[in-house]
């Protein structure tokens, strides 16, 4: 006869990088039930942004997250550009694909290696961070900072990348590809790797739209969704078409992720091919008037969108943002139940929670 | 995805364009209506109006959005979609504990403390009329 057990998970724990707490029941080794607390890292972020004026906001929702900080900018300002009716220079668009897709790139490389480093896979995880270093270092030269970048601005950008820069982008990204292809075959057939992640936290198609998920874990179960289909930005033109996957597990988390490394490598190469020339930036006068606004973008996690209203002065109405890891949170009272509790912490990673996001 | 326009009974503020107006009574039948369609629920956005909360839930299907627009009397008790939709615990939640909205049916309920510590302020996103 067994009984109930809880056992708090977090919010201090090896696999988080961030503070959350789940209740675990157990039943045995079997976990039945999960209740998430939250409240670690709650900021007042959409708050603060009623008190600001307008332009700085671009530079505090940039703090709401630390690793896909210019996706928060682009979103931001993009639902002001629709309030203003600003239309941005085609050269201003194709720059916020190239940081964009540079953010998902090392956003992606680090959870990869944290998924290795969740079941003990230690070089393979630090291989993986040895890339990503790569891409922060270009970050750092076309822009001066390493992760909150500060190059997104209300009408464009704020920065231009030299054409000098441009081609180191790309011989970097070469670089990444060949090094990827030699470690992402082990994240896609290795067998230790399979047999931590194969069948474990499963999503059905069925379920995944009535649960809410978004991104990549929405796309590992079959869901062909990303809102970089709708084309924002300079998307439109680069042929964009969604990593999708079946399983509805980790491992197909784990591949759509793999996959969308090559997928950014790809947009990049694009984008910077197909780079007009003229302006970074559209001036523009006076403030947001009453009206409202929602816009979504991807980011690495999935879906962003902003609420954003104006009343005329230069202190917003309200600043709602929803972020992807916001939506992926309830999901896990439904793939952790069944499960084994020493699988709950790559479960719980596969959705690459990010806490500071999901508070603000 | 703007508009200027303003109702006659609410001038001051503005509303989303495109939003479908709801009251308390079908909130929950339309809702059902559109999980039964396919539509994914995205999040809800609440806002204070003075006398009223004013809150948006917004949809989406094959990558088009749908707004819905419920304004509500801040005394009255808004039906909780969480039996509907799973994902709106944590929303409606949020709501309750930032802005201090009456939900009834809230399929977990975090007692208005999701985020915020027991000695932080209570309703701290509701307007500040004398600031």
């Amino acid at each position: 006869m067994s009984t109930r057990t809880v056992i708090p998970m977090g919010p201090q724990h090896p696999v988080f990088p961030e503070p959350l707490q789940l209740k675990l029941s157990l039943k045995d080794e079997k976990i039945v039930d999960v209740a998430p607390a939250l409240g670690y890292v709650h900021r007042g972020i959409e708050k603060a942004a009623e008190k600001n004026d307008f332009t700085q906001n671009v530079f505090l929702v940039e703090r709401i997250c630390g690793i896909c900080s210019f996706i928060h900018a682009v979103c931001y300002c993009m639902a002001i550009e629709d309030i203003m009716k600003i239309e941005l220079p085609p050269r201003a668009n194709y720059l916020r694909v190239i940081w964009g897709e540079l953010h998902r790139l090392h956003s992606h490389m680090l959870w990869l290696g944290l998924l290795a480093d969740s079941f003990g896979f230690e070089s393979l995880f630090m291989k993986f961070w040895e890339i990503r270093e790569r891409i922060l270092d270009i970050l750092e030269k076309t822009t001066g900072a390493r992760v909150i970048i500060s190059a997104c601005a209300i009408g464009g950008v704020r920065r231009d990348i030299s054409d000098e820069h441009l081609q180191e982008i790309l011989t970097v990204i070469d670089k990444c590809e060949k090094e990827l292809n030699g470690i992402i075959p082990v994240v896609m057939s290795d067998t230790t790797v399979k047999r931590r992640t194969v069948g474990v936290g499963v999503i059905e198609k069925e379920k995944a739209i009535h649960l809410g998920i978004v991104g990549p874990v929405l796309r590992a179960s079959g869901i062909a969704q990303d809102a970089r289909m709708t084309g924002y930005g300079a998307y439109k033109y680069l042929d964009f078409k969604p990593v999708v996957e079946e399983s509805g597990d980790c491992y197909a988390r784990a591949v759509v992720r793999a996959k969308e490394t090559y997928q950014s490598i790809g947009l990049l190469r694009k984008a910077i091919n197909q780079l007009p020339s003229g302006d970074i930036l559209t001036k523009y006068k006076g403030n947001p008037g009453k009206a409202a606004a929602v816009s979504r973008v991807e980011q690495p996690r999935g879906e962003l969108i902003y609420y954003v209203e104006g009343n005329g002065t230069k202190n917003l109405e309200r600043v709602r943002v929803r972020t992807p890891t916001f939506s992926n949170v309830p999901a896990l009272s439904k793939m952790l139940p069944g499960m084994e509790l020493a699988d709950a912490p790559v479960i719980v990673l596969s959705i690459d929670p990010c806490i500071s996001c999901t508070e603000r | 995805m703007t508009q200027t326009d303003t109702q006659p009974q609410e001038k001051q503020f503005p509303v989303l364009e495109g939003a479908e107006n709801i009251t308390i009574d079908n909130l929950t039948a339309r809702v059902k209506k559109l999980d039964e369609e396919g539509y994914r629920l995205l999040t809800a956005t609440c806002l204070d109006r003075g006398e009223k909360y004013e809150i948006y839930y917004h949809f989406d299907k094959d990558l088009t959005m749908l707004h819905l627009r419920l304004l509500v009397n801040k005394e009255e008790e808004v039906p909780s979609l969480s039996l509907i939709y799973l994902c709106a615990f944590l929303i409606e939640n949020e709501m309750k504990e930032l802005f201090g909205v009456k939900f009834s049916g809230l399929f977990v309920n975090y007692g208005g403390r999701l985020f915020l510590g027991e000695d932080s302020d209570i309703t701290p996103m509701l307007k500040c009329v004398d600031c």
